[in-house]
C-alpha cells in the first residue's frame, strides 16, 4: 500500500486537496479535528502533554481507519510529523516557552515511538508537501479565510519555517525519494490537485525504517 | 437504393495510413466532446472520471465532458464528482443508453464525440490517440470512427485505485484482438462453423484496412463496441443519432455505425496504442446469461431486418 500524507503548514490547502482526492474516489483519512474538539492549552507542560496524548489517541484512530482499507493508495490529511512541527513552531513564536515546548516535543516523539513499535500507529510511507513560495499568494489565501493580512504578514516566515522543517524531518525518517514538495502559489484548486497527483506518482514508498526518535 | 447489407458489402475501409506509425504525429484543430451515459453506476464512476481527466490532461487541449444521468434511483450521480466546467444532464426517467447518448449528441458542441461508458477506465493516452486518428483521417478527406480496445476485469481489480493508468498496465483481452470463437457467441446457424477457431480479427484484416463485407462471423460495424469509441459529430447527426429501435443491451452502437459506414462512407480505425479497463459489475450490469438472450434477439433484428432495409446511400444523394 502507498500511504501518502499531505503535510505542510497552515493555509496551503491540505484539507481541500484531501477532499478533492476523496471526490476522485481515492480513500482518504481525515485530519485530527475530525475526531472532536481539542483540549485548550493553558501553557503548562502538564496540559501540553495531555494535548499530546489526545493527538496520539487520534493518530491511533486514524491508523485503525487505515488498517480497514485495502486500497492501493490512501491519502491522509497531515501525519504525526505535524505534532512535532507544531511544537517547533510554538517554540519559535513564543521564545519564553521554548524550554517547555522542547520538553513536550520530546514527550511526543517518545510516545509516538512506543506506539509505532507496538503497531498502534503507522507512519506514512510517502509525504507530499504543498508549499507557498510567493508571499502575495500566501496573503491572498489568508485573506480568503477572513484573517487580517497585517497580523498574518509575519506568519509567512512561520509557514516557510514549518514547510522546511516538515521536508527535513520527512527526508530524515522516510528518505529523500519518498518526500515531494510542490509550490502551489497562484494555482487554482484543480491545478493544485493535478500537481499533487503528479507528485504522488513521483514519490516512492519508503523502504527505510528509521525510528522517529531520530528527530529528538 | 440499396440495402444496408449491400452497401456494407461494397464498403472499402482502407483509410490509407499505418495506425502504428504515428508516434510523432500531432493532431490538428481537433475539438472533442466526451459523452457518458450514467445509470446507477455508483462510486466506480469517480474512478472513470479520474482516469478520463488524466487522459484529457495528457491530450493537453480543452475537452468538453457531458454526463447524462439516465434517471438513476439507486446510485444517482453526485454532481460534486464532476469538475466545474463539466455538464450534467438529468433524465427524470430511465430512457436507456441509446436516448442518453442522443441527449449527449444534442448537447455536444465539438467536432468529434468520444462515447464512453460509465464503467470504463481509460488509459492516459486514449483521448490523444483518438484525436490523432481523426486528424489523420481528416487529412485524407475521410470521416472516421475510432475504436479503442479493452481489458475486461472486475470491480476488485487493484488497478482501479492506481494514480495513473498507462499502456503497460493493461493486458488487453478483447475478442477483436485475439479470441477463440465461443459457442455462446453464435448468432445464427452459419456461425457454428467458427466455434473453436483462433481469430485475430484486427491483425488478419490489416488493422481493418482490408475488411470487405462479412469477415468470419462479423460485419465491420460489429468491431465497434460501445465502451470507448469516437465519431465525427456531423456524421452521427446526419443519421439522426442512435436508432431507438435498439434501446437496451446489444447493437445500439452497431446500428448507428452501420449507417455511418454504409450510408456515409465513414471508415473504422482501430486505436492500437493504449486502451481501457472495462469494469464488469454484475450488481449493476445484466448477468451474462441475460445479456446472451437479449443479444440473440438483437442479432436477429440487426441481420434480418435492419441490414435488409433499403435506403439511399450518400452516393445516391450526390447524384
Amino acid at each position: 500500500m502507498k500511504f501518502i500524507s499531505i503535510e505542510g503548514s497552515s493555509f496551503v490547502g491540505k484539507t481541500t486537496i484531501v477532499n478533492d482526492l476523496g471526490r476522485m474516489g481515492f480513500q482518504t483519512i481525515p485530519e485530527y479535528d475530525a475526531f472532536g474538539p481539542f483540549i485548550q492549552s493553558d501553557g503548562t507542560v502538564e496540559t501540553n502533554k495531555r494535548i499530546a496524548q489526545d493527538f496520539v489517541y487520534r493518530e491511533q484512530k486514524r491508523t485503525e481507519m487505515l488498517t480497514k482499507l485495502s486500497n492501493q493508495i490512501v491519502f491522509a490529511d497531515r501525519s504525526p510529523l505535524s505534532l512535532i512541527t507544531f511544537e517547533d513552531m510554538q517554540a519559535l513564536e513564543h521564545p519564553g516557552e521554548k524550554k517547555y515546548r522542547y520538553e513536550t516535543r520530546k514527550y511526543i516523539i517518545e510516545l509516538l515511538h512506543d506506539n509505532i513499535v507496538n503497531g498502534s500507529i503507522v507512519l506514512p510511507n510517502s509525504l507530499i508537501i504543498p508549499r507557498i513560495d510567493s508571499q502575495s499568494s500566501f496573503l491572498e489565501r489568508v485573506t480568503k479565510r477572513g484573517i487580517t493580512p497585517v497580523q498574518e504578514l509575519s506568519k509567512f516566515a512561520v509557514q516557510q519555517f514549518i514547510t522546511e522543517k516538515t521536508i527535513q524531518y520527512g527526508c530524515r525518517i522516510l528518505g529523500n525519494e519518498s518526500v515531494e514538495s510542490v509550490d502551489v502559489s497562484n494555482q487554482s484548486s484543480s491545478n493544485v490537485t493535478d500537481l499533487i497527483i503528479a507528485a504522488a506518482q513521483e514519490a516512492k514508498p519508503s523502504l527505510q525504517n528509521k525510528p522517529i526518535t531520530d528527530l529528538l | 437504393m440499396a440495402t444496408r447489407y449491400k452497401l456494407l458489402q461494397d464498403h472499402i475501409n482502407d483509410y490509407g495510413f499505418s495506425v502504428d506509425k504515428l508516434a510523432s504525429y500531432e493532431p490538428v484543430n481537433m475539438s472533442l466532446s466526451v459523452v457518458i451515459p450514467y445509470f446507477n453506476t455508483g462510486k466506480i464512476f469517480q474512478r472513470t472520471l479520474y482516469f478520463l481527466h488524466q487522459s484529457i490532461l495528457q491530450y493537453g487541449s480543452e475537452v468538453e465532458v457531458i454526463v447524462i444521468d439516465d434517471g438513476s434511483k439507486i446510485n444517482p450521480l453526485n454532481p460534486a464528482w464532476l469538475k466545474n466546467n463539466e455538464r450534467l444532464i438529468l433524465h427524470e426517467k430511465n430512457k436507456g443508453r441509446t436516448e442518453a447518448r442522443n441527449t449527449g449528441i444534442a448537447s455536444a458542441t465539438n467536432d468529434v464525440i468520444f462515447f464512453m461508458d460509465s464503467d470504463i477506465l481509460v488509459e492516459a493516452s486514449v483521448i490523444k490517440q483518438h484525436a490523432i486518428l481523426h486528424s489523420k483521417a481528416k487529412e485524407n478527406n475521410l470521416k472516421s470512427i475510432v475504436i479503442s480496445f479493452f481489458e475486461f476485469t472486475n470491480k476488485y481489480d487493484e488497478r482501479i485505485d492506481f494514480l495513473s493508468l498507462n499502456a503497460s498496465h493493461l493486458q488487453l483481452n478483447d475478442f477483436r484482438l485475439d479470441c477463440i470463437y465461443d459457442a455462446s457467441w453464435i448468432g445464427c446457424e452459419e456461425d457454428k462453423a467458427y466455434i473453436g477457431q483462433h481469430l485475430q480479427l484486427i491483425k488478419e484484416t490489416n488493422n481493418l484496412r482490408d475488411w470487405r463485407g462479412q469477415y468470419k462471423a462479423w460485419m465491420l460495424p460489429n468491431m465497434v463496441l460501445g465502451g470507448a469509441f469516437s465519431v465525427v459529430k456531423s456524421e452521427i447527426v446526419a443519421i439522426n443519432g442512435f436508432d431507438t429501435r435498439f434501446t437496451g443491451y446489444g447493437f445500439t452502437e452497431t446500428s448507428a455505425v452501420t449507417r455511418m459506414i454504409a450510408e456515409r462512407n465513414n471508415v473504422v480505425i482501430p486505436s492500437l496504442k493504449g486502451g481501457a479497463l472495462h469494469i464488469e459489475d454484475e450488481e449493476i450490469n445484466l448477468p451474462k446469461s441475460q445479456k446472451d438472450e437479449i443479444f440473440k434477439d438483437k442479432h436477429n433484428f440487426y441481420f434480418n431486418i435492419f441490414l435488409k432495409e433499403e435506403i439511399e446511400s450518400k452516393s445516391d444523394e450526390d447524384k
